[in-house]
């Protein structure tokens, strides 16, 4: 199966997870992508992202019911090791593109 | 409280403020089974979080925001995976379910037919245009708000008589007791309108449409004066001086439109009063478009004298239910009504202000017209449907070599759907400038408040759209859906000899039988009112109308009964006995004076001026013998001169004379109709007698009626101006009454002896009500111009609709000649007989052809039913007669149609066919 790269927003989703550094859920996702990137992010593009990432085995998603609230359960995520290794893939392409450009750019 | 109360009343909160059922149904309906649960919970969790941050409303906006964009992103998502699109493994960024180029595309394939494009367009134009137009009128009369803040919470408390179904009125008395019981507002006011006489330094400014109002009338709207200020409460009380406030169109058009006006003084009602303020230009509340405002006192040790028929509105609570007022004013009633009949049932009743003049019927009356444009819409979009199909059959090629390089059936239909839409979306553009041209001529003829205005808003653009969208959902996803089927199959085998491998039969067949059916419906339901519509107030008497003045002159309740007091059925009789003796005697009055003025030929009274609408009674018609027969016809009551004041000849007998008009006297007049239809002859009605049936049966002193005897006949002069083939009527002697119709021949034209009457009638008496004012030929044109206008919208989208199904029907029949043409020339070689070949080709059009008409003509008979149903006047000329024959001239067109290709069928020859391709 060919590989492909990630997409930016799920680059930034795999990322906020990453940050969190533990099984998380949606809400806090939203809120530290938002609180990195400085700007309002649609709620509803950070679930269908989670979606596709799930569907691509990049993260591990576990049904969780809350005693405090009963019948209404909570979708925790969890990365999976070849998520990290796509980021770092993703970081090096990045990097070599970026490289030399500096005078350029700056 | 108990730990799950607390979460009860946590969870009805949430209820309330959060999530509303309608989102919640839609996330469940958008959002796949697994994702649901925990999407709804984070988006609570959001929601808590954000409620700290921004206001109810804002809330609300936000959480719409979100639903709409979980859903939407969630639908498009499901799409994708169902269409094997799904950006997982395999994923390119260029194979999106649509893109720019897809659209480039579309355009460029719809760029490469300019003709097949234009008449597409042009097609939804005209489909589109009629019923935003439609929607459009409808929007300015029935779905306006008052332009005032939180208007939806604007009311009118209404009183209702449930057997008679009309509004019952208040004095000020019933108002106060009334005030004081109601709880859920918080303001009430009442009101009442008239026409009011204005004059400013001698010069009469005419008859304007006026209004007395509480104080808190302003309270209510919450609108300030644009200059000036409004009534406060000293102006409404006992001796203040008079005060008006004018609005700012009267002030711009008659009173010099600047600031200096505050403080001058007007004559209204022929008394001196100072103008105090200014209302802005699209206030015009409480009627539809009052121009004068007078304070009405309800308090006041000494009840103004003319404080009986009033209205109320009121401004409901925050929070406040319309049925929960209703509730309230249920209990109020029954404790205060004195005036009406122990057996009387009166019903409570609050309504929104801005519906307030709109019946119900009214409104169906609309949705039944805009629906049936929406008709007209459909079929156009039948007609591309069947377009489109056309040439994706001749695209097959086309479409094959796409699947076969990898493009999926839903990139296909995408694209071919898109195609759809770029037809459509010119096509909204040009309907809705269509239907601005058309309402720019039309706007003239409606009467619409002051606070509506006719114009393409938010809502109307919304429902412009609906129709773009669906107009491209029928000619797109059909013919779409169709073309891909195959083309998904390896159609790649037919590419390169000529041949299409998209079955066109079917969905194309079903589609001109569609259109066929409902163009048959369309023009049929056109036909059976059309005529009764186009007819509406034509009186067959050419009447002097421009010369003729209709005031409506009315004088009150009696001053004993204003005050609210509980009087005995005898002395309220007594009191009205009297009080319309007076009232007669002031109306004798006038039309002395008016009488006595040179400019003036003749004036008279009635109960009803020819060209206006009149609900038919009961009458016993004396047969020979002891047989009497009822009928069902029209009355109105009369004063002598009535038809030497119309310029009217009686056709036989003689007119009443003066001292005869008397209730109780025991003649009538009858109309050329009634005698035809119940005495067989004019001549022959002379002598015999009538009685009229219920309320007309009683003369003011209660006792029952005798019988009338026929003195005179006349020609028939609009006693039921909706249907003149039920013309009949009677003419009553018109007794001492309140009310009546002030009829006036001037010799120089009526707009011109406006102020003269005006003049008399302030001079005879200052209490008396003017109600409205118009020349005969206003009382005739008017509802006429209305229907007149609805029928030849109606005839005109049936022929838009017949045209529309003709060239479908030719085009389909051409289309399926070329098609078949090797077929054709098979046949022929084979030695098959020329009628033969033409039964195959033109046998599925004429079947098709009779199905469409033969449903059309039902589905008009059930249709029409509705309508008749639904209309509040008789206007049923035709039946199913107009239907058949609708449905015979479609099947004829549809043959003259399908001509031409049967001509080229003939014209084949067998050898040249079998090479076509």
């Amino acid at each position: 199966v060919a590989r492909h790269s990630l997409g930016e927003f799920e680059q930034l989703v795999l990322l906020a997870i990453l940050r969190i550094g533990e099984e998380t859920y949606g809400v806090p996702i939203v809120a530290e992508i938002e609180e990195q990137t400085g700007r309002e992010i649609s709620r509803a593009a950070v679930y269908v992202a989670l979606r596709r990432l799930e569907q691509k085995g990049l993260v591990c998603v576990r049904v969780e019911s809350s005693g405090e609230s009963p019948g209404k359960p909570r979708s925790m995520v969890r990365l999976m090791p070849e998520a990290v290794e796509r980021l770092r893939e993703s970081r090096r392409t990045l990097t070599s593109m970026w490289t030399g450009l500096e005078r350029v750019l700056r | 409280m108990s730990e799950r109360d607390d979460r009860r009343v946590a969870r009805g909160a949430g209820a309330r403020d959060g999530i509303s059922r309608l989102a919640q149904w839609l996330l469940r309906l958008s959002l796949p089974a697994d994702a649901r649960a925990t999407v709804l919970r984070d988006l609570e969790e959001m929601a808590g979080a954000e409620r700290s941050r921004r206001s109810r409303s804002g809330m609300r906006v936000w959480l719409w925001r979100q639903v709409l964009s979980f859903c939407l992103r969630f639908v498009t998502e499901r799409v994708r995976e169902r269409l094997g699109r799904a950006p997982g493994v395999g994923h390119r960024k260029d194979e999106r379910w649509w893109s720019a180029l897809d659209v480039r595309y579309a355009a460029r394939a719809l760029v490469r037919a300019p003709v097949v494009s234009v008449a597409a367009v042009l097609c939804l134009a005209l489909g589109i245009a009629l019923p935003v137009a439609g929607f459009c009128v409808m929007n300015a009369l029935f779905f306006v708000s008052l332009p005032f803040p939180e208007s939806d919470r604007i009311v009118r408390l209404r009183d209702v008589h449930a057997r008679g179904g009309y509004e019952l009125d208040l004095t000020a008395v019933e108002y106060e007791r009334r005030r004081e019981r109601l709880s859920l507002y918080d303001v009430v006011a009442a009101y009442d309108l008239e026409e009011i006489d204005v004059a400013l330094e001698g010069a009469s400014l005419g008859l304007l449409s006026g209004a007395r109002v509480t104080p808190d009338l302003f309270e209510l709207a919450q609108t300030p004066a644009r200059i000036g200020r409004v009534f406060g409460p000293d102006d409404a009380s006992t001796g203040a001086g008079p005060v008006a406030l004018v609005g700012e169109s009267l002030w711009r058009r008659s009173l010099g439109g600047d600031a200096s006006i505050i403080g001058r003084t007007i004559l209204v009602k022929g008394r001196p009063h100072t103008v105090i303020g200014v209302m802005p230009e699209r206030f015009g509340f409480p009627g539809d478009r009052v121009e004068v405002w007078l304070p009405l006192s309800t308090r006041s040790p000494e009840i103004d004298a003319a404080s009986a028929g009033l209205k109320v509105a009121g401004r409901l609570r925050a929070g406040a239910t319309l049925e929960q007022a209703e509730a309230e004013l249920r209990t109020v009633l029954p404790a205060e009504r004195t005036d009406v009949a122990a057996d009387d049932v009166v019903i409570a009743d609050v309504i929104p202000f801005a519906r307030g003049s709109v019946s119900s019927q009214a409104v169906g009356f609309g949705l039944a017209m805009v629906g049936g444009l929406v008709v007209l819409l459909v079929i156009a979009a039948a007609n591309v449907a069947n377009l489109m199909l056309a040439r994706n059959v001749a695209r097959s090629g086309e479409l094959a070599v796409r699947t076969a390089l990898g493009a999926s059936r839903g990139r296909l239909i995408t694209q071919l759907f898109l195609e759809a839409m770029l037809l459509s979306a010119p096509a909204v553009v040009l309907g809705a400038m269509l239907a601005r041209f058309a309402l720019v001529k039309l706007q003239p003829a409606l009467v619409l408040p002051a606070w509506s205005r006719l114009e393409l808003d938010g809502r109307v653009l919304l429902f412009a759209a609906v129709l773009a969208l669906t107009s491209a959902l029928v000619a797109g996803l059909g013919p779409a859906w169709k073309a891909t089927r195959r083309a998904a199959h390896g159609a790649m085998k037919t590419v390169g000899r000529g041949g299409d491998t998209i079955g066109f039969g079917r969905l194309s067949g079903a589609l001109i039988v569609i259109e066929l059916c409902l163009s048959v419906a369309l023009l049929g339901v056109a036909g059976v009112f059309a005529r009764g519509m186009f007819e509406f107030g034509r009186t067959g008497v050419v009447l002097p109308a421009e010369n003729v003045l209709v005031v409506q002159l009315h004088w009150g309740a009696p001053p004993e009964l204003r005050g609210g007091q509980s009087v005995n059925g005898a002395e309220r009789r007594a009191a009205w006995a009297a009080h319309e003796r007076v009232a007669a005697r002031d109306q004798a009055l006038i039309a002395w004076a008016l009488a006595s003025d040179p400019a003036i030929r003749t004036v008279t009274y009635a109960s009803h001026v020819p060209g206006m609408p009149l609900a038919p009674s009961t009458i016993e018609i004396e047969g020979d013998g002891d047989a009497t027969v009822f009928a069902s016809t029209r009355i109105a009551s009369i004063r002598p001169a009535f038809f030497e004041t119309l310029d009217v000849q009686l056709l036989a007998g003689r007119d009443f004379r003066a001292g005869e008009a008397v209730a109780g006297a025991s003649i009538v007049i009858i109309n050329e109709s009634f005698a035809r239809r119940h005495f067989g002859s004019v001549p022959a009605a002379l002598g015999r007698r009538i009685r009229p049936q219920g309320n007309d049966a009683q003369s003011s002193s209660g006792a029952p009626a005798a019988w009338f005897e026929v003195i005179g006949v006349a020609p028939d002069l609009g006693l039921n101006p909706g249907d003149p083939a039920n013309a009949d009527g009677v003419y009553l002697p018109l007794g001492d009454i309140n009310i009546a119709e002030l009829i006036v021949h001037t010799r120089d034209g009526a707009e011109t002896a406006l102020p003269l009457v005006l003049g008399v009638v302030r001079d005879v008496s200052r209490d008396v009500e003017l109600q409205w004012t118009t020349t005969l030929a206003e009382s005739i044109r008017l509802p006429a111009r209305i229907f007149r206008g609805v029928a030849a919208g109606f005839v005109v989208a049936g022929i838009i609709a017949l045209v529309l199904s003709m060239l479908s029907l030719y085009a389909l029949m051409a289309f399926s000649v070329t098609r078949r043409t090797r077929e054709i020339g098979i046949r022929m070689a084979i030695g098959a007989p020329t009628r033969s070949v033409l039964g195959a080709v033109l046998g599925r059009g004429l079947r098709q052809l009779l199905l469409g008409a033969t449903l059309g003509a039902l589905l008009g008979i059930v249709l029409a039913r509705l309508a008749v149903a639904t209309i509040p006047f008789d206007l049923v000329r035709g039946g199913p007669i107009e239907l058949i024959a609708t449905a015979l001239l479609f099947t004829i067109a549809g043959t003259i149609a399908c001509l031409r290709p049967v001509r080229r069928v003939l014209g084949l020859d067998a050898m040249h066919a079998m090479r076509a391709d």
